[in-house]
């Protein structure tokens, strides 16, 4: 008896997600090793001061990278409104009844592997939460970083951004500073976590998940496709 | 000039000259601080004289929940001698701590002011203000702080309140804040109020937002802080003599180490200058001789709103986390949680590596039991299809 396997071509992240999504994971690497060597700097040399510059190139180097990470924030942010279905904001924060049972079924298979693991269309379901708080945080180290960034500069749309965007932070650009300094172990747990489950989904299942996210499509087959999710097929 | 010259000049009967003198270097500096040309000085000097003359405006003092330091400051103010500022350059009416009247007489002098100048005076306020218990925790001739700002405040001009303590409450509002203080602004809500913090704050940006009104006839530019952008407009650290070192990054990492020596930057034992607003390296302390940073020790950041909880700690690069039992480094708790994280994530690859190799070999067992053709072996390798 021979059983019939059925292959499905999805094509869940448009090129702006996927833009945004590497030029986001290569900014953020940048920004939280040079923020690391900001709030730490290892290193005191001696030598003529004006023939070194090393503290100021890593600051260069943050402020370079933020500024990638803020076009592919705001590209992403967009798109979460205009593009495809698994793109939308909608999508990402539908946490309905399924999506739960989704959810727990996800965890049931992490902590029990014998259990079938279950793919989907786009997104898995603990992950589209995790992505929630990694766009808040994206969001929030934009906001802060500004702040610190507009302190030490001097034209009169800099001085209204210092002054202002100070306002919410109890006008203490100290705390600023500290709050700011948090993104980096927020965003170091987060990365080990989103690299190790992409890894293991690919071995454990041999999915194309980073494949989609370079390229675009993924093959998923349809009786590993967890109960009740909509696919588009593209092929 | 030294105060040994001054004292000679004195002996030598040539104050009139020496006055003069002084003075128009103190109107220089005020030129220079207010970013002025050289051609505002001779203005500066007539407004400034004028104002003495008619004796307006009327300058009063009040003293509240401080230690005086700013006090000791405007004493110090760089150019004029406290006496050619209280006398000649500013009608200082009022100040418990300066004026020679004291008691009943003194509460009298200040009703005759308010009634006199009403609408002139400008309210210099040094110290926090307590709120709790109806502000019992600061009286002056038996009345609260706030019962005495509230009678000025009609006849007010402008407030302004000098050093950390006034403009935000300072080191009274400090964690727990047991007299619930607060700043001059908090109370003062019909008039200006200027704030010039610092701890103390630099008597030439108290002497200069004087100099300012009379000279142009009203308050200097603020900020969204209510500071004087003259000398709250850019940060320490944009401003230090050190931040050559800052940008190639040689440090300071123990006070008696090889780049104390050397003079490096203060970044590693904890300077605060990236994140506060003053004037210090560019308007220096003592007769112009050195700040903080100039002779070695790292900024406070003591002008800045709550510094005294949330600068601290003051050698420190930023402040510690509470809530993990001791109060312990962001970057220690960032490491844990990395090395925790790196620790799950490694334990479930293994058991997961574990739990699957049993599973396939219990598979194993079972077919060959069944003797059958290995029609399940697709099942783990079908996506490669
Ligand atoms: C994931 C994103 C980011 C991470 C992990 C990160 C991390 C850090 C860290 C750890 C510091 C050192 C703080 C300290 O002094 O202790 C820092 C400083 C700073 N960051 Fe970021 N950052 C991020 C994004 C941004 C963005 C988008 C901006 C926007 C301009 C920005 C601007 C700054 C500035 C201005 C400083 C202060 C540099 C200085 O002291 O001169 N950062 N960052
Ligand atoms: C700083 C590093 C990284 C950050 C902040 C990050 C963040 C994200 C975010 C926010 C998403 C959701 C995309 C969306 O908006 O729809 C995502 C998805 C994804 N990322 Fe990353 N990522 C990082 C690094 C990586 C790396 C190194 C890889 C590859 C090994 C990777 C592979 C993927 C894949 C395959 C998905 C889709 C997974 C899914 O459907 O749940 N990411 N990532
Ligand atoms: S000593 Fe302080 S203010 Fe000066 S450059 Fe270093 S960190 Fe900045």
């Amino acid at each position: 008896m021979k059983r019939i396997t059925e292959f499905i071509t999805a094509h869940p992240y448009d090129l702006p997600v996927r833009i945004s999504h590497w030029v986001m994971a290569f900014s953020i690497s940048v920004l939280m090793i040079t923020g690391y060597l900001i709030g730490n700097p290892p290193f005191s040399q001696p030598g003529d001061a004006s023939d070194i510059f090393l503290m100021g190139t890593i600051r260069y180097l943050h402020f370079v990278a933020a500024y990638f990470l803020t076009a592919a924030f705001l590209l992403r942010l967009y798109w979460g409104f205009v593009g495809s279905r698994e793109s939308r904001w909608s999508e990402m924060l539908r946490w309905d009844g399924r999506f739960w049972k989704h959810a727990l079924d996800e965890i049931l298979a992490l902590v029990w592997p014998v259990r079938p693991w279950r793919l989907y269309f786009g997104h898995f379901p603990i992950a589209k939460i995790a992505y929630v708080f990694v766009y808040l945080a994206v969001a929030f180290s934009i906001l802060s970083g500004f702040v610190i960034y507009a302190s030490a500069q001097y034209s009169p749309l800099w001085r209204f951004v210092a002054e202002w965007g100070l306002k919410p932070f109890g006008d203490n650009l100290n705390w600023v500073r500290y709050l700011h300094h948090w993104l980096l172990w927020f965003f170091a747990v987060f990365v080990v976590i989103h690299v190790y489950l992409v890894v293991y989904m690919a071995v454990r299942m041999m999915t194309s998940e980073v494949e989609a996210m370079l390229g675009g499509y993924k093959i998923i087959r349809r009786e590993d496709l967890a109960e009740g999710e909509e696919v588009e097929s593209v092929a | 000039m030294s105060a040994i010259d001054v004292l000679e000049k004195l002996e030598e009967r040539e104050i009139e000259e020496l006055n003069r003198r002084e003075f128009f270097k103190f109107c220089g500096r005020m030129a220079v601080l207010l970013g002025l040309s050289q051609t505002a000085i001779p203005r500066i000097a007539r407004a400034v004289e004028k104002a003495a003359r008619d004796g307006r405006p009327s300058v009063i003092w009040l003293n509240f929940q401080d230690c005086a330091g700013n006090t000791e400051s405007f004493t110090r103010a760089t150019a004029p001698s406290v006496g050619e500022a209280l006398l000649d350059h500013v009608s200082l009416d009022y100040h418990e701590v300066l004026m020679a009247a004291a008691g009943h007489r003194a509460e009298e002098r200040l009703k005759e002011v308010l009634k006199e100048y009403s609408g002139q005076i400008i309210v210099v306020v040094e110290g926090a203000i307590p709120t709790k218990d109806d502000g019992i925790y600061c009286t002056v001739a038996g009345r609260t702080a706030i019962q005495i700002l509230k009678e000025i405040e009609p006849h007010a001009l402008a407030f302004v309140a000098v050093g950390t303590c006034a403009a935000f409450g300072g080191i009274p509002k400090a964690n727990p804040n047991p007299t619930g203080a607060v700043g001059l602004e908090r109370i003062i809500r019909s008039k200006p109020v200027i704030n010039v913090p610092g701890c103390p704050a630099n008597p030439d940006v108290i002497m200069a937002v004087l100099v300012h009104y009379v000279l142009f006839n009203r308050l200097p530019e603020l900020d969204a802080q209510r500071r004087p952008k003259f000398a709250f407009g850019k940060k320490i650290h944009d401003t230090c003599e050190r931040r050559p070192h800052y940008d190639a990054g040689q440090f300071v990492l123990s006070f008696d180490d090889y780049g104390a020596k050397q003079g490096y930057c203060l970044y590693k034992v904890g300077c605060k200058g990236p994140v506060t607003y003053n004037v210090c390296a560019a308007w220096r302390w003592n007769m112009d001789a050195s700040w903080p940073v100039k002779s070695g020790h790292p900024c406070l950041g003591c002008s800045e709103r709550d510094f005294w909880d949330r600068y601290y700690p003051f050698y420190e690069h930023i402040p510690k986390t509470g809530g993990f039992g001791v109060e312990a480094r962001a970057d220690d708790i960032g490491k844990v949680a990395l090395g925790l994280t790196g620790l799950t994530v490694g334990a479930h690859a293994l058991y997961t590596a574990v739990v699957k190799s049993a599973e396939r070999f219990a598979e194993k067992l079972a077919s060959k039991a069944e003797e059958g053709t290995g029609e399940s072996e697709g099942k783990d390798e079908g996506g490669e299809a």
